[in-house]
């Protein structure tokens, strides 16, 4: 182990990502669409950014996603003023797990893409759905069948699957145990 | 205002610097005495920084601005890797601190990672030369590990962008390790090997005979043996040269006789002995390689240890040649799958075990068969004894053979819980002495 990562760690500067300043930059386009944050919202937006990496065990480097999660969702039609910086700090949090629990297979602009199209459509702006039952749905996909979406279910495969009824299936947030 | 140009550096305190960890303890040393100011330190941090990024950017193909951090520290234990061996490489820690100041990161890394890819190169041809000058064996480990094993390593390392924790193990033990890690590990093992190979060229008439020999001691055979070919034959050699005579082989009497000889010396002049051999045995050989020359002396140098641990006992080392065997079987036809099964069953359903013996004495004709009905659950327990006992003792010494056992202080034990095996033991163990005496006998008469 050659410890450098502690030498970086050491410095929260390096590895903090976007300054208040240029999350509030975003404003300029969000704006556009009746949103906007204040400097304490922004400020508070770092630190669930912050907290959201700690709590996923994940490292950024680079550009920080909450201005592109800002500019992703800030033509929401589900978006208010009431609900935008809790709203962009929930979906920020559940970038990140979304990342770890899709093992890493969906690239950021795809999996954020994603999240707006469920978040605008099916979910109808609920975070609950978009977390428990679209992105839930899609990860136990990727994680089983490496593809987002479930093979279609045919004749043939109707009669596999006949067949291999033998057992039961539980799933939680990390594990699918199946029981023969 | 203060000449800061006067100001003396205190010297790098070596104690504190860890060589698992060099490059993070280097620059905190370096911190601590001046070597390094806040500025450089902060230069070296954000270039590492840039490093790590560009890293994750390649494995991520930019597609992710973030990865757990489990990944990242790896990336990071790569880079620091490499510029550890950059800073190595210098020739004092401070010199590797001055290369850290003057150049950028990057380019330390890059001198690291030439390092690496200059070893890695250099694997290549050695590869085929070692491939290419192997060993005449039949010895399996030896030819797994350089048709499969060596490429292989080679391959993984070209693909793997994790230097840092690569793995090197092989099927052939060398007879000398030096414990490097990484891509300097396979080129150790390659530079050992083709040094090996030279070696085991100049003696190649009678080593696979004493592999033979080797296998026979071991009680495996010699495609299984877990063997240093020149190592087997560096020892006899130098056993031999003791013996005031050439040539690998060794017999059990004049191994006894300089086993007597060796017993009561001091450690210190059994090196003398070994190194002497060594010397004597490299003046025959005119090999013209120094550094075979010096393998040989290292290896000689191991030996010596090993045999001074051993109190000056020969029979860890010593391959000694078995004699010719007295008794060879000439097997009979086996029986057919279909022919056996209703042999199994005849014998079976037999009402006395005279009838069984008789149709094991008549119909039986192969060792094969006859081991295989012993196994087929159609002699009851109590039937086992008198089945042995109707053998005699050349038959009785070939099924021994055919199980794996200790003779433990006159006690013969099975090694394997196979239900006649153990019987055959215990009624070995039921024997009058001289009758079981007879049997080892014959069985160690026996060809391997």
């Amino acid at each position: 182990m050659s410890g450098l990562m502690k030498l970086l760690a050491g410095d929260a500067g390096l590895l903090a990502g976007k300054t208040t300043d240029a999350i509030l930059s975003t404003n300029d386009v969000a704006s556009q669409y009746g949103l906007s944050l204040t400097y304490e919202q922004a400020s508070e937006l770092q630190k669930v950014h912050a907290q959201a990496l700690r709590g996923s065990g994940r490292i950024e480097i680079g550009d920080s996603m909450i201005d592109r999660v800002i500019l992703a969702f800030c033509d929401s039609p589900h978006l208010t003023a009431d609900n935008y910086a809790d709203t962009i700090g929930q979906l920020v949090e559940l970038f990140y797990y979304m990342k770890t629990d899709t093992l890493e297979q969906i690239p950021d602009d795809e999996l954020l893409e994603k999240m707006k199209d469920f978040f605008d459509g099916k979910c109808g702006g609920s975070l609950e759905l978009l977390a428990n039952r679209e992105l839930e749905q899609m990860a136990r996909s990727i994680r089983a069948y490496g593809t987002d979406t479930p093979p279609e279910e045919t004749a043939e495969t109707a009669a596999k699957d006949a067949e291999l009824t033998d057992f039961d299936t539980q799933e939680d947030d990390k594990w699918r145990t199946i029981r023969l | 205002m203060a000449d800061h140009s006067l100001i003396k550096h205190i010297a790098l305190d070596q104690d504190r610097i860890d060589y698992g960890a060099f490059t993070l303890s280097l620059i905190q040393e370096a911190r601590r005495v001046g070597m390094l100011n806040d500025m450089d330190a902060a230069r070296i941090e954000s270039e590492l920084l840039s490093l790590l990024r560009a890293q994750i950017v390649k494995i991520t193909h930019g597609e992710s601005s973030s990865v757990p951090e489990s990944t990242a520290d790896e990336l990071m234990d790569g880079i620091g890797y490499c510029i550890d061996l950059a800073l190595k490489s210098q020739a004092t820690p401070a010199d590797g601190i001055n290369l850290l100041k003057n150049r950028p990161v990057e380019a330390v890394y890059q001198i690291g990672a030439d390092i690496l890819n200059t070893e890695a190169k250099a694997c290549v041809p050695l590869l085929s030369r070692v491939r290419a000058t192997r060993t005449r064996t039949v010895n399996e480990a030896y030819r797994i590990t350089l048709d499969s094993t060596l490429p292989g390593l080679l391959r993984a390392w070209q693909s793997s962008p994790f230097p840092h924790d690569f793995m090197v193990i092989t099927e052939y033990p060398l007879a000398c390790e030096n414990g490097t890690t990484g891509i300097f590990a396979v080129h150790d093992r390659l530079s050992s090997l083709a040094l090996e190979n030279r070696f085991c060229a100049h003696f190649s008439d009678g080593l696979e005979r004493l592999l033979e020999q080797y296998a026979h001691q071991s009680r495996v055979s010699p495609a299984d043996a877990y063997a240093n070919l020149f190592l087997i034959a560096l020892r006899n050699l130098l056993l031999n040269l003791l013996l005031g005579r050439g040539g690998m082989e060794l017999d059990a009497q004049s191994a006894a006789e300089l086993e007597q000889k060796l017993l009561p010396l001091q450690e210190s002049q059994r090196q003398a002995l070994i190194k002497h051999a060594a010397d004597l045995l490299l003046a025959q050989c005119a090999f013209e390689n120094p550094k075979l020359d010096d393998y040989v002396r290292a290896a000689a140098a191991d030996f010596a240890d090993d045999l001074n641990t051993a109190g000056g006992r020969l029979e860890p080392f010593a391959v000694l040649c078995t004699k010719e065997p007295e008794m060879v079987l000439a097997d009979g036809e086996t029986l057919n799958d279909e022919d056996f099964a209703l042999l199994a069953d005849e014998i079976l359903i037999c009402e006395t075990v005279e009838a069984k013996i008789r149709i094991l004495h008549t119909e039986v004709h192969s060792l094969a068969d006859l081991v295989d009905l012993l196994a087929a659950d159609c002699i009851f327990e109590e039937e086992y004894p008198m089945v042995f006992d109707s053998f005699e003792p050349s038959v009785q010494a070939l099924l021994l053979s055919r199980m794996p056992f200790e003779d433990a202080e006159g006690k013969i034990r099975a090694q394997r819980e196979v239900e006649w095996q153990l019987r055959y033991a215990s009624y070995l163990n039921r024997l009058p002495d001289s009758r079981r005496d007879a049997v080892l006998r014959q069985f160690h008469a026996l060809g391997s």
